[in-house]
Formats: C-alpha cells, structure tokens, sequence
C-alpha cells in the first residue's frame, strides 16, 4: 500500500514537470518574431566603427531621443 | 522600431551585411560625443529618430527619418529597405541566425512579449525583449534545493522578475519600485524541484500601474550539492493600459520566459 502511494506520488509529480515543461516550452517566441536578434550587433556606435573598419564592412546606426516628446518621458520615443 | 521594421525578415535581410548599433536617450546632452557629432551631422532638421548609414571608413552616407508617412509596419519595412539599397553598401544576404544575448558567466536570460488581448494591432509591443544579468549569491540560495517544500519571497528573485515590465512606457524609468508575492518550492522528480506563485508588481510611470501574474519553474539540481544547474520558467501577466487619445481601456497579455545560462 505504502508503496502503492508512493508511486501515484511519483507519478503526479512527473505530470506536473510535464504540464509546467509544456508552459515553458510555449513560452518561447519563436525565431520568426526574433527578428530583431538577427542583426550583428555591435554595443555602440565606436564599436560598431571600430569593427567596421576591421571587417570591410558598413554600419547601420538608429539614434532615438525625446527631442519632440513630453518632458516626462524618460528615454527616446518613436 | 524594434517591434517594427527591425524585427521583421526582410530588415534582417537588407541588413545582413551591415554591423548594427544604436542609441536612445532624452537628449543630445545625454549623448557620447561620436554619437552627438554623427547626429548633428545627419540631423539638422532635429527630429527625433535619425538612421544613419556609414561605409567601412566610417563616412556618413545616407541618414533618413524612418517614418514617411504612416506607422503601417510594411509600409515602414519598404521604406527602410530602399533606403538601405539606395546607400549601395551591400546587397541583402540570408538572414543570420537568431543570436540572443547572454551574461558573461552563470546568469539568467529574461524574455517578455506582450499582445493587446482583445486582437488589437498595436505591434510596438509586439517583438520580445530580452534582458540577461548575471547571478548573484542570494538568488542560487533563495533557490538551493528544498529537502521539504518552502516558500521562497518573490522580493529573493526580485532582479529577474522585475524584468517583466512592458517596453514603450516612456513615463516610466523601468524601475518597479513594488514587487510582492510569495512563491512555494516544492521538490518534484529526482533532483528537481518546482517553483510557483503570484507576483504583483506596481511601475513608476505616472498612474503608478499595478498588475500581477503567475510565474512557474522547473529548477534541476547536481547530483550532490544544494545549488541548481538549471531554472527555467514561464510567466503570464496581465498588463492594463489607458489610451487617452482613443478613451480606451486596454489590456496586454504578458507572456515571459527565463532560462538560466549558459544553457
């Protein structure tokens, strides 16, 4: 009986890993909405030009501020 | 921009051959000076945002605003495409491999997404974020295997789940100066264990937003030792939102992950 038990136990527990592993598992976007992870990033402009030179290659730089935004605001808007 | 034209594939295409950097901050002022004299360069107007292109030498090329005409993301992609092949600098390759970022050493990789709940269209929430962060001491304790089940204070956690905040609040810091909730660890398997609660949250933007959401781990552990090897985790929240401008209630489903790294 005791080890009856202890095996529903053991078998309930390895369903909830299971239910939880399927909640992570769709948690994860997909590679299709992470576009934005494709891109070789460099960590700042000086950086990005630094490599640049190395490599023979260009570089694509987006600078956003608040120029135009509430003073509120704490970082760039677009 | 991020959950626009530079999360979507033909963006990651027109700038395969491209090495990519940017800034955001209030002001010029705020600016590193290569920054600064690149921006006064390519932006005399003063707009806000400003791409800019450079050749391998560094030399300014081409810089435009990336909002022509209307926020309709192919619209915008179009636009951005043209730009990038009017500069000349490198025909479109396939797209690289997605490269998410990680901390130097044992950390945790944070990702959030959010979608308008009622199947708005609002996409600048839309591309997940991820953050990443080192461990520290007090989270592996906080996590140390549970010979019996114990309650573990979402406070212990508190630098990876203050993660989940929204993107684009722009009254906000991104602090979240309250995050309460109590999780229960609770052995489960062989040498794993199971983390779960409710954690609520409060922002500093100015309605001083509150929301909550579930958060669920499977946390495996060495054979020997009190230390995880793994944390993996999803969350789900629910974020409100006002749109002033449309007299609207809205909420976003909050959907997140964190995974320990390496993994």
């Amino acid at each position: 009986m005791k080890n009856l038990i202890l095996l529903l136990a053991l078998l309930l527990q390895d369903g909830e890993i299971a239910r939880v592993e399927g909640r992570i598992k769709a948690s994860r976007p997909p590679d299709d909405e992470l576009g934005f992870y494709r891109h070789d990033w460099a960590p700042s402009l000086k950086d990005a030009k630094a490599r640049a030179a190395k490599e023979d290659r260009p570089v694509f730089f987006v600078a956003v501020t608040n120029i135009s935004g509430p003073d509120t605001f704490f970082t760039g808007h677009c | 921009m991020r959950g626009g034209p530079l999360s979507h594939a033909d963006i990651a295409g027109a700038l395969q051959p491209f090495i990519v950097a940017c800034w955001n901050g209030r002001s010029t002022e705020e600016m590193p000076a290569d920054v600064r004299e690149a921006w006064l360069a390519a932006n005399p107007g003063g707009r806000n945002i400003s791409c800019m292109i450079f050749d391998p030498k560094g030399k300014l090329v081409s810089s435009f605003w990336p909002i022509p005409d209307t926020f309709e993301v192919e619209s915008l992609v179009r636009f951005m495409k043209g730009k990038i092949a009017a500069a000349g600098l490198g025909k479109p390759g396939p797209k690289r491999e997605v490269r998410l970022p990680a901390a130097e050493g044992p950390g945790v990789r944070v990702i959030l997404k959010l979608r308008e709940a009622r199947g708005g269209k609002i996409f600048n929430y839309r591309a997940p974020v991820v953050e990443t962060m080192k461990v520290e001491e007090g989270e592996k304790k906080a996590l140390r295997y549970p010979e019996t089940a114990r309650e573990v204070p979402a406070a212990d956690l508190r630098r990876w789940l203050e993660q989940f905040y929204p993107p684009a609040i722009m009254d906000s810091s991104g602090e979240v100066p309250k995050l309460e909730g109590t999780l229960t660890l609770t052995a489960a398997g062989k040498r794993q264990a199971i983390l779960k609660g409710e954690v609520r949250f409060q922002l500093d933007d100015r309605a001083a937003t509150k929301y909550k959401g579930t958060l669920e781990a499977i946390v495996t552990y060495g054979e020997n030792g009190p230390d995880y090897t793994s944390f993996r985790a999803a969350f789900e929240g629910m974020y409100p939102k006002s749109d002033a401008k449309h007299n609207r209630a809205m909420e976003f489903k909050m959907t997140g992950l964190i995974e320990s790294t390496p993994e």
